[in-house]
């Protein structure tokens, strides 16, 4: 279990963008950060990383201090800009000794991408599928997506969307942050909805629909335009 | 290799550029110094005692030292040793004696191994420390500052001359003009005693020497409309003072007065040759002496020392690349009781004279 | 440690086609003085024969021979600007991490193990880079030194090799001193590193205070232990100069301390 304790985070003067966030994820789930943008999903994925000095509060990973059972899939680059697809995967298994290079292999086949192309050439689609190998061929139990579809187009969407479902899933706690909810919603197991850098509102998005008879949309449209 | 290559590629160079820096360093000659003795016994007491201060001032800066019985010490100071260099008399004196000596008032005298530093903070007390080279041992006293002493104003003290028990001081008000006062501090019943000069001078007053009571000295005085000040030399016996005519330039060159007490050496220095004229105090006699000396003035400078100390005048000069004569002259018999040449073997021209160094 | 040399080597691999640029450039204009001044010097005595009607040996005697030293006095220039571009890289080695095409510093910080190795790996560059141009420049100075003795007529130069003061100052002929240069500007290097980890860990207003505060404290250390031990009056000569070094080394210590906290448990993506 990867659980949150009381988070805390204030920039300079301004408003705290954490106000306390505690949750937490379970293992083999998917569990979704929804929020308005500016509400500090993001900062909560880095704070958890320790990419982010946070005011107060813990992480503990199935009940350690422990970063390195987690791993971060960013929305940006982040290998430097000269090295190609076959440079950045050397640099993971010289690394990171729970690099899995079968995993990349397949799903670098999986998404047809080239280990000669440089990274920083590849189109918006492939850098998000690229950037999913480096996290997903990482043996860790936990993994955090910090928007995995934001500005992708549709195809690719659906190819990343069939991962969540596959074997590169199995036994893994999953965080993520995304607006894109229609394309995923089947395939999340919970759901935290933020506001002032508060967590307002928590379900599993089964109970959410069998109780509610609601889906995660609908509930993101009754939360957000109170 | 691929995980390292840059970082090997650097480091070679790294090891490269320097190692050739290095073997540079190591190739660049170092002068070899060997000393001939042409007359004399460089194992005399008078002599063993002096060492030659060369500098390299080429590339790579080496200090020797060159004993005239041929033993050489070469320095190679970094920045760091640079640092920590005390001055060449301080080299061996405890820690308290050093700090004692750096403060601003003191002033310090050294005679035969022992240096003597006195000085007053408030005028109301005369401290007085002195240390033997080469002992642990220094001598503390503090006296009451005489009545006279205390009516001056920021007053220095200095330690002039020791004879037998008694250490000679001159006391002198540095802001104003005022007389220089002249004391005898026995050092064995921690007594002061002033000595009348009985003639003084607003100026200053310098001791040329001391010997039991009678003590040569000159006056200084300002003399409007001329350019220089105005000399005027005195024996005293400590009762009544005589004026010395017909001596000049005793103020400009080294003027001493012989260990017994009983003549005076005025020491002049030419470029090829010395003067000195001995002044008897009884008989009021002058005799002149000279020597003519071996030195060459080339494009590389002359490299020349001169002093008069202990009745022997001792002077080094360069004689040609590489190579500097050493004298030591009794000054009294105008015999030379030895001289030698200090030879670099590779006659680097680099390798200049500094001074020469008793210890 | 495999993954702090590794990370050496990356640091390095990202920088090398500036570093051997940089190297290229400062060898290719110190050798194009020197010859520039050879053939000045030339000219300049051909002239003054032609003018005055002088034979050359006469010429020469009353316009001086051309010495290495004299043929290389600009090299004091270059080598200051050698000194800023490392301190330049200084910064930029960090910086680049936030603003180059793609966000290495996620990477860094999340690589496995301790952050330390982020600094070392830096550190270690910039130490790289810094022996390597102070050997370099002493090669630049032999090489242009052999290129003078061969441009130059025989009669138109002084015998032997010396060099500008300046660099006389740098290259004293003695390694310890090479050594403490070393140290001294790896020192530098780290209060420059900790400088941009403060600003990198508070930003804006308050990293720009934080900078100040460092700055301030560095001079009053400093400054204000020199006076001191003025007034005191009190310490040898060898006794201050121990403090002054003691004061340092802690210094020292301290920037890559301080940093190093910084790394782990302040800096911001």
């Amino acid at each position: 279990m990867l659980e949150v304790h009381g988070l805390k985070k204030r920039y300079g003067r301004k408003k705290p963008i954490l106000e306390g966030v505690s949750f937490s994820v379970r293992p083999d789930s998917i569990t979704c950060l929804i929020g308005l943008n500016g509400e500090g999903k993001s900062t909560i994925l880095k704070a958890i990383m320790g990419l982010v000095p946070v005011d107060a509060g813990t992480v503990l990973v199935d009940g350690e201090v422990s970063r390195e059972k987690i791993a971060f899939v960013p929305d940006l680059q982040t290998m430097p800009g000269y090295m190609t697809i076959g440079d950045a995967l050397l640099y993971m298994s010289d690394y990171y000794p729970d690099w899995n290079p079968k995993v990349a292999e397949e799903l670098m086949g999986l998404f047809k991408l080239l280990t000669t192309d440089k990274i920083l050439e590849l189109s918006k689609g492939n850098q998000a599928k690229f950037s999913l190998v480096l996290g997903f061929a990482l043996d860790r139990p936990y993994l955090l997506l910090d928007e995995p579809f934001a500005g992708i187009d549709l195809f690719t969407k659906e190819q990343i969307a069939w991962i969540f479902s596959s074997h590169y899933m199995e036994g893994r706690g999953i965080l993520m942050t995304t607006h894109e909810i229609i394309e995923i919603e089947h395939l999340i197991d919970r759901v935290v909805f933020l506001q002032d850098g508060r967590i307002i509102d928590e379900h599993d998005t089964e109970e959410m629909r069998e109780v509610y008879g609601k889906s995660v949309q609908d509930r993101m449209r009754e939360v957000y335009q109170r | 290799m691929r995980k390292f290559n840059f970082l090997l590629i650097l480091a070679v160079i790294s090891f490269l550029t320097i190692g050739i820096y290095t073997i540079f360093i190591q190739s660049i000659d170092e002068s070899d110094f060997t000393v001939e003795t042409v007359k004399g016994d460089p194992k005399q007491p008078a002599v063993r005692s002096v060492q030659a201060e060369l500098y390299d001032e080429g590339l790579k800066k080496v200090d020797y030292n060159v004993a005239l019985d041929g033993r050489v010490e070469k320095t190679k100071d970094n920045w760091i040793s640079g640092m920590f260099e005390g001055p060449y008399n301080e080299n061996g004196a405890p820690a308290d004696f050093r700090r004692f000596i750096r403060s601003d008032y003191v002033l310090t005298f050294e005679q035969q191994g022992t240096t003597y530093a006195m000085g007053t903070k408030d005028n109301n007390k005369w401290e007085l420390q002195y240390w033997e080279k080469g002992k642990q041992r220094v001598v503390k006293k503090i006296f009451p500052a005489p009545p006279e002493a205390r009516k001056l104003g920021e007053t220095q003290l200095s330690p002039d001359k020791r004879f037998g028990n008694s250490l000679y001081v001159l006391a002198q008000d540095i802001q104003n003009d005022s007389e220089t006062l002249l004391y005898k501090i026995d050092l064995k019943n921690d007594t002061i005693q002033k000595i009348n000069l009985p003639v003084t001078s607003k100026g200053e007053i310098i001791i040329l020497g001391i010997h039991n009571e009678t003590i040569v000295y000159y006056t200084t005085e300002i003399v409007e409309g001329a350019d220089d000040e105005k000399e005027t030399l005195y024996l005293s016996d400590g009762k009544k003072s005589q004026r010395l005519t017909g001596l000049k330039s005793f103020g400009n060159e080294e003027t001493k007065l012989s260990t017994d007490g009983t003549k005076l050496i005025m020491l002049e220095r030419e470029p090829k040759k010395l003067n000195w004229t001995i002044y008897d105090l009884a008989s009021k006699k002058s005799i002149k002496h000279k020597i003519s000396i071996p030195s060459v003035t080339d494009e590389s400078g002359s490299g020349e020392y001169t002093e008069l100390k202990d009745d022997l005048i001792y002077t080094a000069n360069r004689t040609g690349d590489g190579v500097f004569n050493v004298l030591v002259i009794d000054a009294l018999s105008e015999r030379v009781i030895y001289e030698g040449n200090i030879k670099d073997k590779l006659k680097r021209t680099e390798t200049t004279l500094n001074s020469l160094v008793y210890n | 440690m495999k993954q702090y040399l590794m990370l050496t080597n990356e640091e390095l691999k990202r920088s090398w086609k500036m570093i051997v640029s940089v190297i290229l450039a400062m060898a290719s204009i110190e050798i194009l003085t020197v010859v520039g001044r050879v053939i000045y010097h030339e000219r300049q005595i051909k002239e003054y024969m032609s003018y005055s009607k002088l034979t050359e040996s006469e010429a020469l005697r009353s316009f001086g021979k051309l010495s290495f030293g004299l043929a290389s006095v600009y090299f004091g220039y270059i080598v200051l600007v050698g000194i800023v571009l490392v301190i330049l890289y200084a910064v930029q080695i960090w910086y680049r991490d936030w603003f180059g095409e793609s966000k290495y510093i996620y990477r860094l910080l999340l690589l496995p193990g301790s952050r330390a190795k982020i600094f070392f790996a830096k550190f270690t560059s910039l130490a790289l880079v810094i022996i390597s141009f102070i050997g370099l420049q002493w090669v630049v100075i032999q090489l242009s030194y052999a290129i003078f003795n061969w441009l130059i007529k025989d009669d138109y130069r002084t015998s032997s090799f010396n060099i500008p003061i300046e660099l006389n100052q740098l290259y004293t002929m003695n390694l310890i001193d090479t050594l403490i240069l070393v140290v001294l500007a790896l020192f530098i290097v780290s209060f420059l590193f900790m400088l941009v980890l403060l600003e990198r860990s508070y930003r804006k207003v308050k990293g720009l205070l934080f900078i100040v505060l460092e700055v301030v404290a560095f001079f009053i250390i400093m400054v204000g232990g020199m006076y001191v031990i003025e007034k005191l009056d009190f310490f040898l000569s060898q006794e201050i100069s121990a403090i002054m070094l003691a004061i340092f080394v802690l210094y020292f210590v301290y920037t890559i301390w301080k940093s190093l906290r910084l790394l782990k448990w302040k800096i911001s993506v």
